[in-house]
């Protein structure tokens, strides 16, 4: 009579020890998933990356003239279509924020420039809207300051995990194709002059977001 | 009384018998489809690591030097030459064997493995796009594909045609003339 109580005390130990067995099992299966980084999402990162800085540097390559004969970039005081882009943004949009609303960029804080029509903003509806990207424009100044702040141009809400920021640094000057200075744009707290009375204005740096919708 | 719990000797071990031969046939169910979880996971294995990887070297290649303006002593990287294009597609089509090799696609020294290739420039208000190829078209072979966003620009104003718009007539006219240039995301497959 005695043996039978540790006859079904050793079968509940042998019997815990199995169940214990196919719980781990179960447990370190679990690590196998097909949700984790692979090549194609790296191979997707890259493709963004790669699109953001063709898009940047191409525009701050192409000097921003309306004549097409004799298309000379050499020229060094005519700036590029990405600087052209930036002060335009700057100076009759009051740096407002623009969103993406299904056909075109409009502004979020009732400006005067209700769309936004800059080569730069046509330049990503065309090779980042049509391709199903989304992406956030942000531009990076120095303050009266000292201080780094950054403004938001363009703003199609958070990204995603998997985004990619690239970011281009422009060079704006105190003349008449870049930032005249008459214009009442220096009286302004954004952008300020940082070049303390020389022909530079300030260093911008243009920061792109791109993530795949 | 004890009726409900029989202490007879028959009965008293098989419940555990039965609980060990179940547990049993359960781990080894589990065990079998553990061992196969590799390949209920294998859709979402990509072959294609290798293509992809010469997909993005081979659209650096152009975007950067086969295709690119020249700017009076430098190469503008980014912003390509209609014309360059054109001579590409005329090559290719006459000879892909050697522009295929000159783009660094074959490995192994043996013509029949050298990789295909195709371009595919689709420009900005032009609803067909430009094709580039020699007639060979993946079947069912796994593809690598790498994109890249360039302005094209066609410097052929005396002719009566761009050199783009008389290999491939179906390109609005008036792309000659256009500057910066059209806008075009060019994509490189390979297989």
């Amino acid at each position: 009579m005695d043996d039978k109580g540790q006859i079904y005390t050793m079968e509940a130990v042998a019997a815990a020890i199995i169940m214990i067995l196919a719980l781990s099992i179960v447990v370190a299966s679990s690590s196998l998933t097909p949700l984790s980084s692979s090549f194609t999402n790296q191979h997707v990162k890259l493709e963004l990356q790669n699109i953001g800085n063709d898009i940047l540097r191409t525009l701050d390559a192409t000097p921003a003239m309306n004549n097409t004969i004799g298309i000379n970039e050499t020229s060094p005081g005519v700036p590029s279509l990405l600087k052209r882009s930036v002060i335009d943004w700057a100076v009759f949009s009051y740096y407002d924020i623009y969103t993406w609303s299904g056909t075109t960029l409009n502004s979020q804080n009732n400006g005067s420039i209700k769309q936004l029509n800059t080569s730069l903003s046509n330049t990503l509806i065309f090779a980042l809207t049509e391709n199903s990207i989304a992406y956030n424009v942000e531009v990076g100044y120095q303050d009266a300051d000292g201080y780094i702040r950054t403004s938001k141009m363009i703003w199609n809400g958070d990204p995603s995990e998997n985004s990619v920021t690239v970011s281009r640094f422009i060079v704006l000057h105190n003349n008449y194709d870049e930032i005249p200075q008459e214009d009442m744009f220096d009286d302004y707290i954004f952008m300020p002059d940082i070049g303390g009375g020389t022909n530079l204005h300030s260093v911008i740096e243009v920061k792109l977001t791109l993530w795949v919708m | 009384m004890d009726r409900n719990w029989s202490i007879g000797k028959d009965n008293h071990g098989q419940i555990s018998l039965d609980y060990i031969v179940g547990i049993a046939i359960f781990i080894a169910a589990f065990i079998f489809v553990y061992a196969f979880i590799p390949t209920i996971f294998s859709p979402f294995h990509s072959n294609s690591d290798e293509l992809t990887m010469i997909a993005d070297r081979v659209g650096a290649t152009l975007v950067d030097n086969i295709f690119a303006i020249n700017n009076s002593t430098t190469k503008l990287p980014g912003i390509l030459d209609a014309e360059k294009i054109s001579n590409f597609t005329i090559n290719i089509k006459n000879d892909n064997m050697s522009v295929r090799n000159s783009l660094g696609l074959n490995s192994s020294g043996n013509a029949n493995l050298v990789y295909n290739i195709e371009i595919i420039i689709k420009m900005k208000d032009e609803l067909q796009p430009i094709d580039i190829n020699y007639g060979e078209f993946p079947q069912i072979n796994n593809v690598g594909q790498s994109r890249r966003f360039v302005v094209i620009r066609d410097l052929n104003k005396n002719m009566t045609t761009g050199k783009m718009h008389d290999y491939y007539p179906f390109l609005t006219e008036d792309f000659r003339d256009v500057y910066p240039g059209r806008m075009a995301i060019l994509t490189v497959r390979v297989w």
